[in-house]
């Protein structure tokens, strides 16, 4: 089966600036080379040819790899390889044995420039070209890395389609070429194939001119350069599925952390508004149960978005809505609390939450059915609470002495520790109780 | 139907605005007797379009809708054109958070009930804003004073807003301790008219502070010119 079946030429979409900077970049590059392979014309020319073209190519290339770098980091892995096959090369090649015997051949047909070409000359150690590194000549080795880098990328999708490995959905795009080409264009894989294999080829051409030069004659180092740059080229060409194997080791962990997460909402929902619903349904006869219910469903709800429940009562705004609800429970009454802002609870707090658990019960045992209203004000250094009912009042002068609850348990608890309660009320309009800590009251 | 509106000519037109289908069903149960629910949409796209046709009185609007909240509701009233006064918007939420509560009321709206209220309280609510009064339930109060003012450093206050004058806050104060506005005027010696203006002032500061905000952070990029509403 061919990958070539069925498909139908390419869209010609405009070329854009960067293609066309890139073209005539790789034009410039591939004269260079050729004139210097030929072993006409003038070596400074050639490189002046090669290296303006690569400028060219590299100006927009490297930002633009930059950022797809940024968009994809999985191209980081690929950078990575590239990198790592040309140091191996490199690496291996600089153990290789002395090169003064070798002989530029015509090898299977071959034909391989001359020892007189400049790329030769490039390459002999001893001429004093600049981009050496010990007795290696970087500009060749470079290219062969560079050409047989970029052909595998592009061959890459090709090979692994044709092996079977990851296969693609239809209308899915193959991994390397979504990398490597812009999301609109149209190429189909097989197009890609052809500067491919002519990449590979130049690759090949100059790998089999350098093995002679640096390995000729160690088979031991010619079978090692051989298996690296193997391993190099199957990785080049399994990157993706390495890539999208360690994604979805991602994917999976997050999914993982994902349903833990979603169990443990699952089983606060069932403990507690499930649990509620099930005894609504079951006292749906008796609507002062039902609401009653509800509204504690609904304050340990509340409290638990708010993060309180793990904190248990720590924060003062928090001590505060558990005696409202536990005072609410208590005498089946409701209570409209208000708090704004908050602060850790400590032993003054507490007394202060004690205070106000007084008062509301004073509420509801003296303005039964009455609205109830509780206003807390914490700030860093100051905290009031407003206890308010609209009850029928008293008249705080005449209130009798079996009132203890007031005195000891409300204005007694502000006054130990340092804060103040002042209880106002008129007969016929309700009653509200003040309790502050605060700048000279307290803290 | 016509004999009814010339015994009660004053029923109000109410559209429901809340994504789910119980609780303006509830609603419009409740309101039955006193109001006529003219309209009900579900998302802010809906709403527009419902208030646009059918130019209610007032507007329950719930604050958590899909696709951008009451607030796109409140944001796209003003493009809507208008016969006679536009609607007063009243926002309804189970939410207790003042993050929440404080933009619709900056953005437009007269006033805040929870979803709990009970009915008379939710009619005299929606009475209120239909004249055009702000609504301040004790816990709308207590977020106000509490994005004017507060004073401590962990807290941070909400950017531009105008202070309140110690009346105002004084008043806010009293509100958020569930007095009425009779009560506070007897409270503070003055008449419950003059609490309400003092409200209203309140109500005025937070929307106009966050109208400034928007023609400023318009003219710093250059959408309108700086000292008019369009650009030359």
């Amino acid at each position: 089966m061919s990958v070539l079946d069925g498909l139908a030429p390419p869209p010609r979409g405009p070329i854009d600036r960067r293609q066309r900077a890139t073209g005539l970049g790789g034009v410039a590059m591939l004269s260079g080379l050729a004139l210097a392979l030929s072993g006409g014309g003038s070596s400074a020319a050639a490189f002046v040819l090669a290296a303006a073209g690569a400028l060219a190519a590299a100006a927009l290339l490297v930002p633009a790899g930059l950022r797809a770098l940024n968009r994809n980091r999985g191209l980081g892995l690929v950078v990575l390889l590239v990198a790592l096959g040309g140091l191996w090369v490199i690496a291996g090649l600089r153990h290789a044995s002395d090169m003064t015997d070798y002989l530029p051949v015509v090898r299977g047909g071959i034909p391989y420039p001359s020892e007189q070409s400049p790329f030769f000359q490039m390459a002999t150690p001893g001429v004093a070209w600049p981009w050496r590194l010990g007795r290696i000549s970087l500009l060749p080795l470079a290219l062969a890395v560079l050409a047989a880098g970029g052909g595998l990328v592009l061959l890459a999708d090709a090979v692994r389609l044709e092996l079977g490995l990851a296969p693609l959905a239809p209308g899915q795009r193959a991994p390397w070429r979504l990398m490597t080409s812009r999301p609109e264009s149209g190429n189909p894989v097989a197009w890609r194939m052809v500067p491919g294999v002519l990449l590979i080829g130049l690759a090949a051409l100059l790998a089999i001119g350098l093995a002679d030069r640096y390995a000729g004659g160690d088979s031991l180092l010619q079978a090692i350069a051989l298996l690296g740059v193997g391993g190099w080229a199957a990785a080049l060409i399994g990157s993706p599925i390495i890539v999208g194997y360690l994604m979805r080791i991602d994917r999976d962990k997050a999914g993982r952390a994902r349903e833990e997460e979603r169990q443990r909402f699952a089983a606060h929902l069932h403990d507690s508004v499930l649990q509620t619903l099930a005894l609504v349904q079951r006292q749906a006869h008796d609507p002062a149960a039902v609401i009653r219910l509800a509204r504690r469903q609904e304050h340990a709800l509340r409290a638990w978005m708010a993060g309180e429940a793990e904190l248990a009562s720590e924060t003062l705004a928090a001590a505060l809505r558990e005696i409202v609800a536990e005072v609410e429970d208590e005498y089946r009454m409701t209570i409209e609390l208000t708090a704004i802002g908050d602060r850790p609870l400590d032993g003054k707090g507490e007394a202060l939450v004690a205070a106000a658990r007084e008062a509301l019960r004073n509420t509801a045992r003296h303005a039964p059915g009455a609205p109830v209203y509780v206003f807390c004000e914490i700030a860093r250094d100051r905290a009031e609470v407003f206890v308010r009912d609209e009850g029928p009042g008293f008249d705080p002068d005449t209130v009798a002495s079996e009132r203890r609850g007031i005195r000891d348990a409300i204005i007694g608890r502000m006054a130990m520790t340092g804060g103040r309660a002042t209880i106002e009320s008129t007969p016929g309009e309700g009653t509200e109780v003040a309790l502050v800590l605060g700048p000279g009251g307290g803290w | 139907m016509s004999a009814a509106a010339q015994t009660r000519p004053a029923r109000l037109r109410i559209v429901v605005v809340d994504d789910h289908h119980l609780f303006r069903a509830g609603v419009r149960a409740e309101l039955a007797d006193r109001c006529d629910v003219v309209g009900e949409a579900a998302d802010p796209t809906q709403a527009l379009a419902v208030i646009a046709a059918r130019a209610p009185d007032v507007v329950l609007l719930d604050v958590h809708l899909p696709d951008g909240g009451g607030l796109a509701v409140l944001e796209g009233l003003p493009t809507l054109a208008w016969d006679g006064p536009a609607p007063a918007v009243l926002a309804l939420s189970v939410s207790d958070a003042a993050a929440d509560v404080v933009p619709v009321i900056r953005a437009g709206a007269l006033g805040y009930v929870t979803k709990t209220i009970d009915t008379a309280e939710l009619l005299a609510a929606i009475e209120r804003v239909a004249a055009g009064d702000a609504y301040f339930s004790p816990r709308l109060a207590a977020f106000v004073l509490q994005a004017f003012s507060h004073p401590e450093p962990a807290q941070e206050r909400e950017p531009g807003l105008d202070a309140l004058t110690a009346r105002e806050r004084e008043v806010l104060h009293h509100l958020a301790r569930g007095y009425a506005y009779k009560q506070i005027g007897a409270r503070l010696g003055i008449s419950a008219r003059t609490v309400e203006s003092h409200v209203s002032a309140v109500l005025r500061k937070l929307q106009l502070t966050s109208r400034h905000e928007v023609t400023h952070w318009a003219a710093a990029r250059g959408l309108i010119a700086p000292d008019g509403p369009e650009a030359a």
